[in-house]
């Protein structure tokens, strides 16, 4: 069950994506972002559906580890389509039974609304599956800088959010240890409804939490043994610098953007 | 030489869950010379780790003065000073690397320092080397077993390239072939020229320290050269700490009549006793 989550996960590589600035990656996956939200046609779907295969293949990370990205949120991507397909009232009738009806518009809103859900799932882990953690906080962290001056404590934040990534395998290991734990002692989350199984849950958080904060405390105190004293005159050692690389991507996504614009606009 | 470590009469006290102080250290006094190997050992709420947090001012003593290559641990203004002279390795492997890729957590400390570039990237690789991870500086700490990781945490102090190295029980969560590891980059720091204090529980890293101080309740009870410490049994078993087996062995041998000294090692214990033969 813990294997299945893939955000926060890096796997290390050298493909030209890899080799990217975090901040040209963070801005691009922003604009496709946004970006997906502007489409309305299954033809710039589809192109779009191709344009981020071939990345994932330039990426070299596998396919099927890209879909178990996906598992979590199944449900949400379902509910969403039902909701905006059984909501939506429109012209074309489709399919009536009692108080259930199905406009052909309500089916084509339905699968804009997954299919945008899928692919922003998919952009936003080729960032974080080809980016090391510290690599994205160090991009986020000299894009956001601008707002230190109005008092957001940027590298701080940036700081917890390193730390984060860094325990989470850490936690999830303890995770399963503690289920373990617990299932030998005769502990069952497997059966019974919802309420009972989350109920089942709390022998598993309690300790969890517990050793989260022991952790944190020792963290502290290694992270204060080794000088740290805030962002106030600390140096890094890897600099973020714009390269080739930078320059040719950015030139790909204005041209992947283009092209699916042009169909957009041709289909009108 | 003068001495790199100076405890005057100190003591601390913790405070408790029911706002009770409890004594951790009393009236310690303790002098290390630069570039000694000392192991302190004792048993469990002895104040060993009470003690290893004096050495970079994570605590000040309640009274009595520290000084670390002559700062003063209460003067604040040379805090920083302090912690990157004294670099200390904690116990739990887990809770002291800091970032997601082994070479950045290696640059943590020299980045908090602030120096430039290269000099960090420069600090790095020779940690690395020294630590002999250099296979590993791109893989995740999570991945790395559990004696790799403290090779790592102590990388990563060394890239602070402090005088002092205090190893907090760095070697209690660790198998014995980690345990090892951690314990020859010790040695081996030593003889670079690191004055090392090595907190542990195993009796067999102690005895190859060139001096060991054991602590009970907060005192000093015994300070002294492996040889006098270990061949001391009643002591040992007095303040509840294991004898090594080789002493133990040597002992028993010297009541059946053998003439035999007290080594620490097996390999020397065997020559020893081959020697007799």
């Amino acid at each position: 069950m813990l294997k299945n989550i893939t955000i926060g996960q890096f796997f290390p590589g050298d493909s030209i994506i890899h080799r990217m600035d975090p901040r040209t990656k963070l801005i691009l996956v922003f604009s496709f972002v946004v970006g997906i939200f502007l489409v309305k046609s299954f033809l710039g779907y589809a192109l779009i559906g191709i344009y981020i295969m071939l990345v994932i293949a330039v990426c070299k990370i596998s396919f099927k580890y890209m879909l178990k990205g996906l598992r979590p949120i199944f449900i949400i991507l379902l509910f969403t389509f039902v909701i905006n397909t059984l909501m939506t009232p429109g012209e074309t009738l489709l399919f009536s039974w009692r108080k259930i009806t199905i406009y052909e518009e309500g089916l084509r809103i339905g699968f804009y609304f997954a299919v945008r859900l899928i692919l922003l799932v998919l952009g936003s882990q080729i960032l974080t599956l080809t980016t090391s953690p510290l690599a994205l906080t160090d991009g986020l962290e000299t894009l956001f800088k601008p707002l230190q001056k109005i008092g957001l404590p940027v590298h701080e934040l940036a700081m917890m959010m390193t730390i984060a990534l860094r325990f989470i395998p850490t936690l999830l290991t303890e995770t399963d240890k503690i289920m373990k734990a617990q299932m030998s002692r005769g502990a069952d989350f497997e059966s019974g409804n919802l309420i009972s199984r989350a109920k089942s849950l709390v022998p598993v958080m309690v300790p969890l939490f517990i050793s989260a904060f022991r952790r944190a405390d020792d963290l502290a105190l290694a992270m204060e043994a080794r000088c740290y004293r805030g962002s106030e005159g600390r140096t890094r050692m890897k600099k973020l610098r714009f390269t080739g690389v930078d320059l040719f991507t950015t030139f790909a996504f204005l041209f992947f953007a283009a092209s699916v614009a042009a169909v957009q606009i041709v289909l009108g | 030489m003068g001495s790199i470590i100076e405890f005057q009469n100190v003591s601390f006290d913790y405070i408790n869950h029911e706002g009770l102080k409890k004594r951790a250290l009393n009236n310690i006094s303790l002098e290390v010379d630069k570039g000694e190997f000392l192991a302190i050992v004792g048993s469990n709420g002895s104040g060993k780790s009470t003690l290893a947090k004096h050495i970079n001012a994570l605590l000040l003593p309640a009274e009595g003065t520290v000084h670390i290559d002559g700062y003063d641990t209460s003067d604040e203004e040379k805090l920083w000073d302090i912690r990157r002279t004294a670099g200390m390795v904690f116990q739990n492997p887990d809770n002291q690397l800091v970032a997601t890729i082994v070479e950045e957590d290696i640059a943590f400390g020299a980045e908090n320092l602030g120096l430039p570039r290269e000099e960090i990237i420069k600090r790095v690789d020779d940690s690395l080397e020294m630590v002999e991870m250099n296979d590993y500086r791109g893989k995740a700490p999570h991945m790395l077993s559990g004696g790799q990781k403290q090779r790592v945490a102590i990388a990563g102090v060394l890239a602070l390239n402090p005088k002092i190295i205090v190893f907090d029980e760095s070697t209690a969560m660790l198998d014995p072939k980690g345990r090892r590891e951690v314990m020859d980059i010790a040695m081996k720091l030593n003889k670079g020229g690191k004055t090392i204090i090595f907190i542990t529980h195993f009796m067999e890293e102690a005895a190859l320290a060139d001096r060991v101080v054991i602590l009970n309740e907060g005192e000093i009870a015994k300070d002294g050269t492996p040889q006098e410490i270990f061949s001391n049994i009643a002591l040992l078993d007095n303040l509840c700490l294991d004898v090594p087996k080789s002493v133990l062995l040597a002992d028993q041998l010297r009541k059946s009549g053998m003439d035999i000294k007290n080594v620490f090692s097996i390999e020397e214990m065997a020559e020893e006793i081959c020697s007799q033969l």
